[in-house]
C-alpha cells in the first residue's frame, strides 16, 4: 500500500473514531450513523409504568376496530408512531395519514371516518406486570 | 509512549489479512441487503406508502440535498440499491459498485429512521459497506494477503466492538448509574415479549442479573479483538447473547451479526474442494 493510502486511511479512521465517541457522549439518534447506541438504555422504573401505542379504527359502515400499530397497517412501526407521539398529540389532524396510509394498504376495507390514538399502560410492581392493563386516548381524529 | 500506541494501534490495523475473506464478505455482505430489504427490514419499503409529512428527516437528511421520501423515490432507491448490491455480490467492478451500494444503503437507512425510530444495529454494517469498496478486485480463492484487505477487516471488527462496548456508556448516559437494577427488560418482555419469555415477568431478580450481564458482556468485548480461544470463545458468547435476545423479545441485530462473519476466517470456504470454484489467478 502506498504512504498515501495509509494516510487517508489513517485519517479517515480516526475521524470516525472521534466522532463516534462525541456521538455517544454528545450526540443523539438523529446524529445517525454516528449517534449513542441508546438501545434499551433508558432505566425503567421497578414501580413504572409500561406502555404501548394502538390505533382505533372508526370505519364508515359502522364498524369499530382496535388493531395494532405496523408496517402492514399503517405503513409505520409501532416505535416511529411512539417516537412521533408529540407531534400526533399536539396535532391530530396528521392521524389522517395514517387512515390514509391504512386505506392503501387495505383497498378493499371500507374508507376509515375517524383515528383514535391510545396508550395501553401496564403498571410495575416490583419489576413485574400487575394489575389490568389501562387504556388513555392520546388523540382523536375525524374526517 | 502516545506515539508507541499509535504505532503498535496502526501496525495491528493495517496487518495484512487474506484478500478472499473479502471477496466472501462481499457476497455475504452484497447477498444479505436483499434479505434486509424484503425480509428482515421490509418495513422500510413501506414508508412510501406514508405521507412525507410524516418524514421527520435525521441530521443528514436536513443537511445533505436528500429528497422527501415519495413513494416513487423509495421505489427508485430500492430498485438501484438492489441492482447495485447484485453487481456487487459478483466482486465485478467492486469499487463503483461497492461506493454505490454504500451510499444508496445509507440513504435506504436514512429513508429508514427518519420516521421517529432510529434503529442501532446498523453502524458495523454502514462501515463495512464502506470499507469494502476500498480493496478493489479480490477472489474467493485468492490466496495472497494484503494491507488494504487487513485494514478493512478491521475497521469492521472493530465497528462491531465500538457498538457492544459504547452501548454501555449509552446506558449510563441515558439510564444512569443504577440502569442494572431497573426493569429495561421487564419493559421489553412486556411490550414485545414471545410466547417463550412470559414467565420471565415473574422472575424480575432474573431480569436484573440479566441486566449485569449485559453490562459485563459489553464492556468485555474488546475481548473479540483478542486472536485464539479468548476471541473465539467471546465471538460464540455474542452470537449466543442474539439468539436468545431473538427467542425472548423478538429483536435481532441482523445486520450487525451478518458482520461477526468478519472474525471468521472465511477464506477457508474457498479452499473447500466441494464449492468447485474455479482456481483464481492473483488479481490485481
Amino acid at each position: 500500500m502506498s504512504a498515501m493510502g495509509r494516510n487517508i486511511r489513517t485519517v479517515a479512521t480516526a475521524t470516525i473514531v472521534v466522532l463516534l465517541l462525541l456521538g455517544t457522549f454528545w450526540g443523539q439518534d438523529d446524529h445517525f450513523p454516528l449517534g449513542p447506541f441508546r438501545m434499551y438504555s433508558t432505566r425503567n422504573s421497578l414501580e413504572g409504568r409500561v406502555n404501548a401505542a394502538r390505533l382505533e379504527l372508526s370505519f364508515a359502515n359502522g364498524d369499530v376496530v382496535e388493531t395494532g400499530i405496523s408496517p402492514r397497517s399503517v405503513g409505520l412501526r409501532r416505535a416511529e408512531i411512539e417516537g412521533q407521539q408529540d407531534r400526533f398529540e399536539a396535532r391530530p389532524q396528521l392521524l389522517r395519514h395514517l387512515a390514509d396510509a391504512y386505506e392503501s394498504l387495505h383497498p378493499e376495507a371500507p374508507p376509515i371516518v375517524g383515528v383514535r390514538m391510545l396508550d395501553v399502560i401496564v403498571q410495575l410492581r416490583d419489576g413485574r406486570p400487575s394489575g389490568e392493563p389501562v387504556e388513555q386516548t392520546l388523540a382523536t381524529w375525524q374526517r | 509512549m502516545a506515539t508507541l500506541m499509535v504505532d503498535t494501534a496502526r501496525r495491528w490495523w493495517f496487518a495484512p489479512l487474506p484478500v478472499a475473506r473479502i471477496a466472501w464478505l462481499r457476497t455475504f455482505i452484497y447477498l444479505f441487503i436483499f434479505v434486509d430489504v424484503f425480509l428482515t427490514t421490509a418495513w422500510v419499503k413501506r414508508h412510501g406508502q406514508v405521507s412525507t409529512e410524516l418524514y421527520d428527516p435525521l441530521f443528514i437528511g436536513r443537511t445533505l440535498p436528500l429528497p422527501d421520501p415519495t413513494s416513487a423515490v423509495v421505489f427508485t432507491t430500492c430498485i438501484a440499491l438492489l441492482l447495485g448490491a447484485g453487481v456487487a455480490a459478483t466482486g465485478h467492478w467492486p469499487r463503483l459498485a461497492g461506493t454505490a451500494v454504500a451510499l444508496l444503503y445509507l440513504e435506504w437507512m436514512v429513508i429508514a429512521f427518519s420516521y421517529g425510530k432510529v434503529d442501532h444495529d446498523r453502524f458495523a454494517f454502514l462501515v463495512a459497506l464502506f470499507v469494502l469498496p476500498t480493496v478493489g478486485r479480490a477472489h474467493w480463492r485468492q490466496e495472497d494477503s494484503s494491507e488494504a484487505a487487513g485494514w478493512a477487516i478491521r475497521c469492521i471488527q472493530v465497528s462491531v466492538v465500538l457498538t457492544y462496548f459504547l452501548a454501555t456508556f449509552a446506558k449510563l448516559r441515558f439510564g444512569g448509574l443504577n440502569w442494572a437494577t431497573g426493569a429495561t427488560l421487564a419493559r421489553a418482555v412486556v411490550r414485545r415479549g414471545t410466547g417463550l419469555a412470559d414467565w420471565l415477568t415473574d422472575v424480575p431478580a432474573l431480569l436484573r442479573a440479566t441486566q449485569f450481564g449485559i453490562i459485563v458482556f459489553e464492556l468485555s468485548s474488546p475481548l473479540l479483538l483478542v486472536r485464539g480461544r479468548v476471541g473465539h470463545t467471546f465471538l460464540t458468547l455474542a452470537v449466543l447473547f442474539h439468539v436468545v435476545t431473538f427467542l425472548t423479545i423478538s429483536i435481532i441485530f441482523l445486520p450487525h451479526v451478518v458482520c461477526l462473519l468478519a472474525f471468521l476466517p472465511l477464506e477457508r470456504l474457498g479452499r473447500a474442494p466441494a464449492l468447485g470454484l474455479r482456481r483464481a489467478s492473483v488479481a490485481g
